[in-house]
Formats: structure tokens, C-alpha cells, sequence
């Protein structure tokens, strides 16, 4: 990340400063849109990015955290531009979009972080996300009260939800 | 929001088998903690993305029982009772052996002998038959002689 002086914090980003955080922002996207309209709605946030730099304050927050937020407005005026259609997830549910192949590098590191899980996190996450079964059976199944299935998918997610620093 | 009610918020949407990026509440937490939106791109992918569950025991107790079955029937089909042979009519009951002999001692005389061989039986037909001195008349006996066979012999396909 571009590191700015205390000096000039003041000033707006450059264009090199922004346009550094394209690959990252167009990772983020298409993990929101999917491959297809990603490079259509980075291009639409660095437009966006670079035409109101100026609201940019380096004391509220990092310019990249700025170009996420930047982001993610544009994928969600994308997203009401669609008529609320389904996000790519049915009606809301996660499993209800085709179950996605991915790269090798990503099954490689999905497979990594599964592997980091207790074997109860990742029996759980697999079978609700997977399997689709409900709290109350994979409870039944394992012999534990639902509170307990909960804590362990709550948890679950929040370790498969680590970013790996590119 | 703080970022723990946000992952709180989240999860809920996500125990709900709902997306969370549809929740207004999630919405608005990640544009105030734009630092979980990364974490929640690459949760939703991953999600996606995940492995498909090992065999559950009652799959594979199912597929267990299906192949005991499987190995019964051909066993069973293996090891069925085999049918007896079953004879060939035709050939058990066709005449094995017919002789034919004839004697003029007593004149214009002549005799055969026909054997039949049947399933249980096995036939001997002995017919005579003279000639008088009426050279229209003919005198014919016949003796029939049954016994039952000795032996069924196999039966060969």
C-alpha cells in the first residue's frame, strides 16, 4: 500500500494512488458480481474515485478502505440498476447459486483454511452450507444443542472469512 | 454499529440462509467498517466454493445394504437349484432296434421282433405271422412283452 507523508494527508490522492488499488478493488468485485460485470464496475468506481478524490480525508480512514467503500456504492447502484434481480444468490441464500468451482488457487486456499477449522467447525460449516441441513439437525446429528452448533458455524465463518494479504 | 454487532448482523443473515449484502443493517455497517468488506467478499465466495460433505453414515449404511442385496441375489442366482435333466422324449421313446427275421419251416411264415424304449418301459413286440393253405388267409400274432427300464440314462444336452 502507498504510504503518504503527515504532510500530505491533505491532499487529495493522485491518480498513481488510486490506480494502484486496481487490482485489489477488481478482486473485490468480482467476488461480489462475479467475473462478468467486475471490470465494467471497477472501471465505473475509479472514474468515480477520481472524480471526487477530494472528499478523500486521510483522517477518517486509509485510501484504500475509501476505494472499498467507493466500491462497494458502485456495486450496490449496479445492483438496484438490476431491478433488485437476484444477486446471483436466489433469494438470498448463499446455496442457492450453483456451487462455484473456483481456481485451483482458490480451492488450494479454501482447503487450507478448512484444514485450520476443529473438526467440529468444519463438520458444521459443511453441512449447513453444504449439505443444507438445518441448525436443529446437524444438533441432533452431532448430539449438541443448537446454541452450540451456532457457536461453532459463527466461528467457522469468521476464520474462512480471513483475507490473504495479496 | 461497531464491527462485532456488524459480523453479529451477518451471521444472523447467514443462519437465515439469507445474503447478507441484501440486508439494509449490513449494508449500512459495512460502509461505516469498510475494513469487513473484503472479509465478507471472500467469506461469500468461499462459502460458495465449499467442498461437498463427506458420505453421511446413512448413505453409507443405504449403499452398504445395496450391495448385500446385490451379493445375495447373484449368490442366489449362483446357487439356485439346478433343474433335473429333463429328457429327451423323442429320442428316449424312438424304436432302438428293430429286427426282422423270417423262417419258411411251416411254410410262408414270418416273424419280427420290434423293441421300444420309452421313459420307464422299455417294449418288445414280437409279431408272427403263417400263411394257411387258404392262400387268402394269414393267421398274425403278436405278443407284447413290457418291462420296466432299468436305469434312467442321463440325459445329455
Amino acid at each position: 500500500m502507498l504510504a503518504r507523508d503527515p504532510a500530505e494527508l491533505a491532499l487529495p490522492p493522485t491518480d498513481q494512488e488510486i490506480l494502484a488499488l486496481r487490482p485489489r478493488l477488481l478482486a473485490f468485485l468480482r467476488k461480489l458480481a462475479g467475473a462478468q460485470d467486475a471490470e465494467d464496475l471497477c472501471q465505473d468506481c475509479l472514474f468515480r474515485a477520481l472524480r471526487s478524490r477530494h472528499s478523500f480525508d486521510a483522517n477518517k480512514g486509509s485510501l484504500q478502505n475509501w476505494m472499498m467503500k467507493t466500491a462497494f456504492r458502485t456495486f450496490l447502484d449496479h445492483k438496484h440498476r438490476l431491478g433488485r434481480q437476484p444477486s446471483g444468490l436466489g433469494a438470498g441464500d448463499v446455496r442457492v447459486r450453483a456451487p462455484r468451482e473456483g481456481s485451483a488457487a482458490e480451492r488450494e486456499e479454501l482447503q487450507h483454511l478448512l484444514a485450520r477449522l476443529s473438526d467440529t467447525e468444519r463438520v458444521v460449516l459443511i453441512r449447513f452450507h453444504q449439505a443444507r441441513e438445518s441448525i436443529a439437525e446437524i444438533g441432533a446429528a452431532l448430539g449438541m444443542p443448537e446454541g452450540t452448533v451456532k457457536s461453532h458455524l459463527h466461528r467457522a465463518r469468521r476464520r474462512l472469512a480471513q483475507v490473504q494479504e495479496p | 454499529m461497531n464491527r462485532d454487532r456488524l459480523w453479529q448482523q451477518i451471521q444472523l443473515c447467514f443462519d437465515a440462509r439469507q445474503d447478507p449484502l441484501d440486508d439494509e443493517t449490513v449494508q449500512e455497517g459495512l460502509l461505516a467498517h469498510p475494513e469487513v468488506l473484503e472479509e465478507l467478499a471472500e467469506l461469500r465466495t468461499r462459502l460458495i466454493t465449499l467442498p461437498a460433505p463427506a458420505p453421511r453414515r446413512r448413505r453409507r449404511a443405504a449403499a452398504a445394504a445395496v450391495l448385500v442385496l446385490l451379493g445375495a441375489g447373484a449368490g442366489s442366482y449362483l446357487l439356485r437349484p439346478q433343474p433335473l435333466p429333463v429328457p429327451d422324449l423323442r429320442q428316449d421313446l424312438r424304436v432302438l432296434e428293430l429286427r426282422i427275421g423270417s423262417s419258411y419251416a411251416e411254410g410262408d411264415a414270418s416273424e419280427s421282433i420290434a423293441i421300444e424304449q420309452g421313459l420307464l418301459h422299455v417294449t418288445e413286440t414280437r409279431t408272427r405271422r403263417q400263411s394257411t393253405a387258404d392262400p387268402d388267409v394269414h393267421v398274425e400274432t403278436e405278443a407284447v412283452q413290457s418291462r420296466a427300464r432299468p436305469e434312467i440314462p442321463a440325459h445329455q444336452p
